[in-house]
């Protein structure tokens, strides 16, 4: 009996994911797909969250940190030059393996990073022996002082992101590639395809003018859907580096604000 | 001897941070030893501090406005803990961290819609912005004396309270043994409530003789928690003069490393030798792991 009820749960799914993308574009509300993608990624990141303070329960502050490490990982090492490597031995096997793809950057120039799903691996890889690393010694403290100790992580990995110029500063990563998971089926997060009244309204607030909202329409009803692909989208948003999302909640709530902004593209020279 | 006053001149500015973050780390101990709750909403208290007395200068001489804003920070804490800490007692430390992230979001912005979103400071208690002290080739601002001095006044004026007046001992008596402290007859609702309201008045004292300094800003207060929760957690929690060491050691690690690495990084290091320190250390540097001491959560 279990089983036909996850069988119906998994066929559920689709059609509920489908039907959201239908029902809202149907009613021109396609801004709320947005406002899904958000809320289904840190569902995700909260999920994680459940099983440490669920199951285990400790508290901890410090799970925006792992959420950055990832998005920053994929970003770094999809957008990250490797060509200079060209030359070691191995490197052609990886290549052929899939592991490295040649890559354009913004001026067109040619280049050598990881492969969309390899950077996928190596950012659960990372954060997983990070976390185990951190936790180790961390599971020896109680109460408070543990929410000090994951607290002061956070604060840690943020300002060491903020700080490397690896991680692109205060501006992040941009250009981030698409991840091509069947054919005719990317994760992605071109701004042009995202749906922006968000924006318009967090800057009208801030302006304190008139709230007009205007709503771009995305483009491929194929990939907003697949933008609301949980596992996908948590480490490959697009604008990765702004997934930092230390544990306050008046910190969240401000980077929540900022996930929406359109990359920013550099000026041709 | 240009090194030496340099290293001074670094040093005088951890030590005047530092007394700051020892007053928030103390502000959470005093909350913390009477209701076992870790205010994160402390800062606020400090923002909001700094923001009556401004805004009392306009009309009353300085002394008095600092008063008031002390005075009437002391009433909202008092009233915060009437108002929600009261009823809910017997809630896990998540929920009451939470409950806490909360309130300090909600003053910040009751703070923003009362005033604004502009930065304003109190004059200098004494010179103005470029008057400068020599001490042992450093130049200091008369206004970090007045931090330094005021400071170290309400911490031996707490110390003084805590261990020789008898609502002071009622209050310690309270967080050593509750049980025991409501059986000789002391109120213990209303010494929690005072907690509060005394941990506002610090806090907002330690507002006013920062503004002229760094300022005050109705966004100010979350980092101040932040730090002076690591200074208490540093110091171990439930010991004030713990509290004060620990605030001035987060003060002086933030110094030394803005002196040798870029200034984005100085909390890393700060909260890396924190982590550390706890790691080796899991009740803070001078705090006691008697079992009876740790509360059920």
């Amino acid at each position: 009996m279990p089983r036909l009820r996850l069988l119906f749960l998994l066929a559920l799914f689709p059609v509920m994911v489908a039907g959201a993308q239908l029902g809202l574009r149907a009613a021109g509300m396609e801004y709320c797909l947005t406002q899904l993608t958000m809320s289904v990624y840190y569902a995700l990141v909260v999920m994680g969250l459940c099983l440490l303070m669920g199951y285990a329960g400790q508290v901890s502050l410090g799970h925006g940190a792992f959420f950055a490490l990832g998005g920053y990982t994929t970003a770094v090492l999809t957008t990250h030059d490797f060509s200079g490597i060209r030359a070691c031995a191995g490197v052609g096997v990886l290549e052929r393996a899939g592991l490295l793809a040649a890559q354009q950057d913004l001026y067109g120039q040619a280049g050598l990073s990881v492969a969309p799903w390899a950077a996928f691996a190596a950012a659960m890889l990372l954060t997983f022996v990070v976390a185990l690393l951190i936790g180790y010694p961390a599971l020896r403290l109680r109460g408070h002082y543990l929410a000090m100790a994951t607290l002061g992580f956070t604060l840690i990995v943020s300002k060491l992101l903020l700080g490397s110029a690896l991680t692109g500063s205060a501006d992040g990563i941009h250009g981030v590639p698409e991840w091509k998971l069947l054919p005719g089926l990317t994760v992605s997060g071109r701004s042009a395809l995202r749906v922006q009244a968000h924006l318009k309204e967090h800057r009208s607030r801030a302006t304190g003018g008139p709230c007009r909202h205007r709503v771009h329409h995305g483009r491929s009803c194929n990939r907003l859907l697949d933008a609301k692909r949980p596992d996908a989208d948590r480490r490959r948003h697009a604008d990765a580096v702004d997934l930092l999302d230390p544990p306050l909640p008046k910190a969240v709530r401000r980077q929540v604000g900022r996930l929406d902004l359109p990359a920013k593209d550099k000026q041709l020279p | 001897m240009q090194n030496e006053s340099l290293a001074l001149q670094y040093l005088l500015s951890g030590i005047t941070k530092g007394s700051i973050y020892a007053v928030v780390a103390i502000g959470f101990n005093l909350i913390y030893s009477a209701t076992g709750i870790i205010n994160f909403a402390q800062g606020e208290f400090l923002m909001l501090g700094g923001m009556v007395a401004v805004t009392l200068a306009a009309y009353v001489p300085l002394p008095v406005a600092v008063t008031g804003a002390v005075a009437l920070v002391a009433l909202v804490g008092g009233l915060l803990e009437l108002a929600f800490f009261r009823r809910l007692r017997r809630h896990s430390i998540l929920h009451l961290v939470i409950i806490t992230m909360g309130l300090s979001i909600v003053i910040q912005e009751t703070a923003l819609h009362i005033w604004d979103e502009k930065v304003r400071s109190l004059p200098y208690f004494t010179g103005n912005e470029v008057s400068s002290v020599r001490f042992l080739g450093a130049a200091i601002s008369p206004q970090v004396l007045w931090v330094l001095g005021t400071v170290a006044l309400a911490v031996l004026g707490l110390h003084f309270f805590l261990r020789y007046t008898l609502t002071g001992r009622a209050m310690r008596a309270c967080s050593s043994n509750p049980e025991a402290a409501m059986l000789a007859g002391i109120n213990i609702p209303n010494m929690r409530t005072l907690a509060f309201g005394l941990s506002a008045a610090l806090g907002a004292l330690a507002g006013c003789v920062v503004s002229p300094m760094t300022m005050t800003h109705y966004e100010m207060g979350a980092p101040l928690a932040i730090k002076g929760f690591a200074a208490a957690i540093l110091g171990g929690l439930g010991n004030p003069m713990a509290a004060v060491a620990g605030g001035l050691l987060v003060g002086l690690l933030e110094a030394a490393s803005v002196s040798c690495l870029p200034a984005v990084y100085n909390d890393v290091s700060a909260f890396v030798i924190l982590l550390l320190v706890i790691f080796v250390r899991p009740q803070g540097l001078w705090g006691a792991l008697a079992p009876d001491r740790v509360r059920e959560h």
